[in-house]
């Protein structure tokens, strides 16, 4: 059963899963995400579907389990998302209107599990690529339903917050509307727009944003929504041509908590971090990174800004790109 | 379903629950 662990002087949780030892790695000649039919041995019995949600089998926090079953009903756990029946696709290679069906589970699983009482925050990411440990190569994503809010999230919240209390408007909402006019845009268009922070961690980190200030995924309008997709698909687009091969990344979605406060400062949206700095180099983090939890960049990102910003017309022209 | 969103739970046979989702209703419950 996963353990929770609280460093004080961190002020962090950790969160410690042994079981997941066992899961696994890099299968060659079977897919655990394929669909398998009825009484199949993949983790999707199912002869098809469009997309998926499972419980993680091998969850990093809850549910605790009784005979190796899960406890119901359910509180904080982990679920998988497979975005397609098709192995070889990646997200950047979705038919728009899957990528579409997907932002609405995304929101669907916002609601759902953000209405369990003891689910602080819905945490939905994608890890892509064996360079972010990746064990499966079929394109899906994650969500961690946790009993808190974590640290990343919270510092975004707490940051925004100040800035309304003390009589100011949305701090992001100030950040979309001077980088809309700014150097660092990769595309803006209709009712989202894509930018690398002017203090991106990642040489290449982009954050997809809806113009509209809306706190969670759930908020959004059918014509946000749609934007969304095409946003996603037009920035992992932007990166596979600009690369010239499938990119990998972290994509991570942070919106307003579910923990029963009200989150009027939370501003939903995408943050993409490829841990590439150059087509034949990862960034890496070490000392200055891990140790001291500074940053250092040989780029900077009004320049990667520009190189996404022409991968990302490029993309448009050859939408599924050389990778 | 939630507007032209299908959504169908299922469980597992180790009791996990597996949904999955559809952009038009195929049957199956909701």
């Amino acid at each position: 059963v996963p353990e929770l662990r609280f460093d004080p002087l961190r002020r962090e949780w950790v969160a410690y899963a042994t079981e997941r030892n066992d899961r696994t790695f890099l299968p060659k000649d079977f897919c655990p995400l394929c669909p398998s039919g009825p009484g199949g041995r993949s983790e999707v019995p199912l002869d098809t579907f469009e997309v998926v949600v499972f419980e993680n089998r091998f969850p990093a926090i809850g549910p605790d389990r009784v005979n190796g079953r899960p406890v119901r009903p359910p509180a904080t756990g982990c679920e998988v998302v497979v975005y397609t029946p098709e192995h070889d696709l990646t997200l950047a290679k979705l038919p728009p209107d899957r990528a579409r069906l997907l932002v609405d589970v995304w929101a669907d699983r916002y609601t759902d599990l953000g209405a369990r009482p003891e689910v602080a925050y819905v945490y939905i990411f994608e890890n892509k690529g064996e360079e972010v440990g990746v064990t499966l190569h079929h394109p899906h994503g994650q969500i961690y339903a946790l009993p808190f809010v974590p640290p990343f999230a919270k510092a975004e919240l707490e940051a925004a917050r100040e800035r309304l209390d003390a009589g100011g408007g949305c701090l992001h909402c100030e950040t979309i509307d001077r980088e809309a006019a700014g150097p660092r845009t990769v595309f803006a268009g209709g009712s989202l727009i894509a930018f690398v922070p002017h203090a991106a961690r990642w040489p290449y980190e982009v954050h997809v944003y809806p113009r509209r200030h809306v706190g969670s995924i759930a908020e959004l309008n059918g014509t946000e929504r749609a934007d969304l997709a095409d946003a996603l698909l037009r920035t992992t687009r932007a990166y596979d041509t600009h690369f010239g091969f499938s990119t990998p990344y972290v994509m991570a979605l942070h919106q307003a908590p579910t923990d029963g406060e009200a989150w009027p400062q939370a501003h939903m949206h995408f943050e993409f971090y490829p841990p590439h700095r150059r087509r034949d180099r990862l960034k890496y983090l070490a000392g200055v990174e891990l140790g001291a939890g500074t940053f250092v960049n040989d780029t900077r990102p009004e320049e990667t800004a520009a190189h996404l910003r022409k991968a990302a017309e490029l993309a448009v022209s050859n939408p599924l790109g050389p990778a | 379903v939630k507007g032209d969103l299908a959504r169908r739970e299922l469980e597992l046979p180790d009791g996990r629950y597996l949904i999955t989702y559809e952009r038009k209703p195929k049957g199956g419950g909701a």
